[in-house]
């Protein structure tokens, strides 16, 4: 008996989503036990329209997400994150695969301590084939991480004792050109606190110079971005 | 006794005048060759016109004429007034009052032209001998304390003190003896630090003369001794017999004959008194009188010895002395008629050549040879008497109003001058305020020119900046994301074929894999404006700007043109700043001219090398201070080696090798 999941593909690029089909379909004909329903949605709003349709019993087996879509702030929708974090909630035993071109270490830390995804692939690193080895691991219930965030996560592991996940984030914003007077906007911190967090920072980074490239070169070069 | 007598060597004059005439030659030579013959003409005239001079005897108007046309042309003020000058000098010693009068004034009015203080005082000075010679105190006076006044501005204080001196005479000739005092302690005091041992004998023997004016014996003959003090101290042994003379004569008033006879013997001992038939003649005279007073009279036939050595040298004043020295005699020895006749002549004598002071002794011992005239002689005293004190005041009342007026004149000139320095002061005040108001508007202009530019940059770089990011974004967002998908696809296109074009295909995917992260990277690179770092183009950046601030020459050298690549921006980053650091160091204490920099890549190192030429330092001595820490910091960052080498006058060269990045 042919078992059939539901699939929802959420990427704002119509031509990767039907790559994506193309590698259900795949793995379809590979496996003759597998048939998929494939859902697709090029924002939030179709996304959200979709998945009014499932429920309890109609259930929503896996989702994939990029993290970079057209925001939709009306529904408290900013980031693919976001929309995985609701699915999450709705649907226990949903798989979550995320599929980014983001690679910074940071990001992807940040991404496991709040969703914490089943499948996490970075497109530079991946092609068809892995799709396919990441579609048939999650659906075994094991996870699948591309090799990018397998390295940010040995690394996380190795450095977490030095910096929290404020310094982290700090660095983060100030790697993707945040200026510092804007970031107590950002933060739950003064610019005050921002000053003293950047200071220690530097201290633990071993970093002399007073400028903020030097700290996010060290920062990089140990791996915490 | 006031004469210069300093400027009478011939010879010297002779010699000033061949070196004056050789510069003044040698600028018509070198003029107007044509000139030649006439020039030498005029030389040969001006030599005739002094020679005639010196002669005394009166030049031909003709010459006179010839030369003084000739003397006009010259161009040279400095060398026509030195001209001018020594046929002033001439004439004076000549007292040729026609000539010295017509050279001096045009000695003075160029002097004042040239403005030549020096001179100024010379000729001031000459018009003073030449007055004073003829008796005009008060306008020998007046010229003297000009002299005066021209030689202290120009600091010339051995002139200056000749002149009180001088000044201090005519006073002293004036009986106004406590001025003449006081004049006399202004030179004094200079003539000691020389010391000018005969302005000093000069000086004090004018101080005993004032002292025997105003009967202070005791004085008088203290001062005398001090200047025999000064003769013993300085050899100036040809003047020693005057001073007993004077010495004796003091003794004698002071009625101690004894002494006095003493003093002139001693001096009649000398040898030198023979080569000098005056003061033979005055010693002889001094001493046959004071012994004949003391009431022994053993030099009787001195008298007539001195009174003929005094008509031998036709010196008219020594034989009214002696006349009327022999008459008292004579009178003594109740020889009256003789005493008369010798009275007569003797009073006759000094009325002629106007002793004033024999006059009067004169007339009283006629009032006593001669009793039954003796009213009529009294009367005649009393004329001339008073004569003299009229005179006397007249001059001295001329000499006070010349000394007022100068007086008035010079804090008049002081007022302006205060008056002046007042302004000035003022005014440049005024100038440094309205200079500084200036600087400050046209530095704030500046600082706001400055920030305007500024606030445009940094609108241009945050423009540059927005649109960076846009790009970056577009980049990352669709490009890539089209990319991915375009990759996708392909891989999935069940390309059926041999084994050969299925690994041609897997190759392409992958090179368009490798496109993705390109892009990607150099997104990201957009976004953090992490444009690489170009080593070369900075370093020589900072030199030249370094350089003109140091005012030192850069010289830059770079072995490998890829250097960048071999450098971690991060190392590259460390290295510029040490450039940065080490070059604000020569700035600051090295003091260098040339500064050379090099790189070179030897065996997968990188060597770094900064050296200058300037004063160094001892490293036992030297603190190390926040710079040079900083560029070891700097360097145990990179993992490099530092070497600083340097010595005190031999430079300082700083050297830094770190490994080359493994590509």
């Amino acid at each position: 008996m042919k078992k059939i999941k539901n699939v929802l593909l959420v990427d704002d690029h119509p031509i990767i989503i039907s790559a994506y089909k193309q590698v259900f379909k795949k793995v379809e004909s590979q496996n003759s036990n597998l048939r998929f329903k494939i859902y697709e949605a090029n924002s939030f709003i179709e996304a959200l329209n979709h998945l009014k349709r499932f429920n309890q019993k109609r259930k929503l087996h896996l989702l994939l997400v990029d993290l970079k879509l057209t925001p939709a702030p009306n529904h408290n929708l900013l980031s693919g994150e976001d929309l995985a974090l609701q699915v999450k909630e709705s649907f226990i035993d949903v798989k979550i695969m995320i599929a980014t071109t983001y690679h910074h270490n940071y990001r992807i830390h940040s991404i496991f301590k709040s969703l914490n995804p089943d499948g996490f692939l970075v497109k530079g690193d991946i092609d068809e084939k892995e799709i396919e080895h990441a579609i048939l691991d999650l659906l075994e219930d094991t996870p699948y991480y591309s090799k990018t965030v397998r390295n940010a996560l040995r690394q996380y592991v190795s450095n977490d004792l030095l910096l929290d996940r404020l310094d982290r984030q700090m660095l983060y914003e100030l790697s993707q050109g945040t200026k510092t007077k804007d970031l107590s906007n950002i933060l739950p911190l003064s610019s005050a606190g921002i000053d003293r967090r950047k200071k220690r920072l530097k201290e633990i980074l071993d970093v002399i110079e007073n400028d903020d490239k030097t700290l996010l070169q060290k920062a990089k070069d140990l791996g915490f971005l | 006794m006031s004469f210069k007598k300093l400027y009478k060597p011939s010879l010297a004059l002779i010699g000033l005048l061949i070196v004056c005439l050789i510069i003044i030659s040698g600028l018509y030579i070198k003029k107007e060759k044509p000139e030649n013959h006439s020039l030498d003409q005029f030389n040969q005239d001006l030599k005739r016109l002094k020679k005639e001079i010196v002669r005394s005897q009166t030049p031909d108007e003709s010459l006179l004429a010839k030369t003084e046309n000739r003397i006009q042309n010259i161009e040279d003020y400095a060398i026509k007034q030195k001209i001018y000058h020594d046929l002033t000098e001439l004439s004076l010693e000549k007292y040729d009052s026609l000539l010295f009068y017509k050279y001096n004034h045009k000695s003075l009015k160029l002097a004042k032209l040239l403005n030549d203080s020096v001179e100024i005082g010379l000729s001031h000075w000459n018009f003073g001998a030449f007055l004073l010679k003829k008796q005009k105190y008060a306008d020998a006076f007046y010229h003297y304390q000009l002299a005066q006044q021209a030689f202290s501005q120009n600091r010339h204080p051995y002139y200056e003190a000749k002149m009180l001196y001088n000044m201090a005479f005519i006073k002293g000739r004036l009986k106004e003896y406590t001025e003449s005092e006081a004049l006399i302690y202004k030179a004094l005091p200079y003539f000691q630090s020389v010391p000018k041992a005969k302005q000093i004998y000069k000086c004090y023997t004018l101080l005993s003369f004032i002292n025997e004016e105003l009967e202070g014996l005791d004085q008088a003959a203290h001062y005398l001794k001090l200047a025999l003090n000064t003769i013993e101290q300085h050899q100036l042994y040809h003047l020693k017999a005057s001073v007993y003379n004077n010495l004796g004569l003091i003794y004698h008033k002071k009625q101690n004959y004894p002494k006095a006879l003493k003093y002139f013997n001693e001096a009649l001992s000398m040898e030198v008194v023979n080569d000098q038939p005056k003061l033979l003649a005055r010693l002889l005279d001094n001493r046959a009188f004071t012994s004949f007073v003391s009431g022994e009279n053993q030099y009787f036939k001195d008298f007539i010895k001195a009174l003929n050595i005094r008509k031998a040298t036709n010196n008219k004043a020594g034989i009214v002395l002696s006349q009327l020295h022999l008459s008292e005699i004579l009178w003594a020895q109740k020889d009256s008629l003789q005493a008369i006749k010798l009275a007569k002549d003797a009073v006759a004598t000094a009325k002629d050549i106007k002793l004033k002071r024999e006059l009067l002794k004169g007339l009283i011992l006629q009032a006593q040879l001669e009793p039954h005239k003796a009213k009529t002689y009294i009367e005649e005293w009393k004329d001339v008497h008073d004569e003299i004190e009229h005179k006397v005041r007249k001059q001295r009342h001329k000499v006070a109003k010349i000394q007022f007026q100068t007086q008035v004149f010079k804090s008049e000139a002081e007022r302006l001058k205060s008056h002046k320095s007042f302004l000035i002061v003022l005014l440049s005040l005024g100038t440094l305020i309205s200079t500084l108001i200036y600087l400050y508007i046209r530095q704030k202009t500046k600082a706001r020119k400055i920030k305007l530019k500024y606030d445009q940059e940094q609108l241009l770089q945050l423009k540059k900046e927005e649109e960076r990011n846009r790009i970056a974004a577009d980049l990352h967002d669709s490009i890539l994301g089209k990319l991915f998908g375009l990759r996708l696809q392909w891989g999935l296109l069940g390309i059926e074929s041999n084994m050969k074009i299925k690994n041609e295909h897997r190759a392409h995917l992958n090179t368009l894999k490798g496109i993705e992260v390109e892009i990607r990277n150099l997104a990201h690179d957009l976004k953090n404006q992490a444009t690489e770092i170009n080593l070369c183009k900075q370093l020589k950046n900072i030199g030249l700007q370094k350089s003109k601030i140091g005012g030192f020459k850069f010289k830059l050298h770079i072995s490998q043109p890829n250097i960048d690549k071999k450098l971690s921006q991060f190392a590259k980053k460390q290295l510029l700043a040490i450039t940065e650091e080490a070059l604000q160091n020569v700035i600051k204490h090295a003091q260098a001219t040339i500064l050379s920099l090099t790189v070179s890549n030897p065996e997968n190192t990188i060597h770094f090398e900064i050296s200058d030429n300037g004063k160094g330092f001892d490293k036992h001595e030297y603190h190390e201070g926040i710079g040079l820490d900083n560029i070891r910091k700097r360097a145990q960052d990179i993992n490099a080696q530092l070497v600083i080498e340097s010595a005190k006058e031999k430079g300082t060269t700083i050297k830094i090798t770190l490994n080359q990045i493994t590509s």
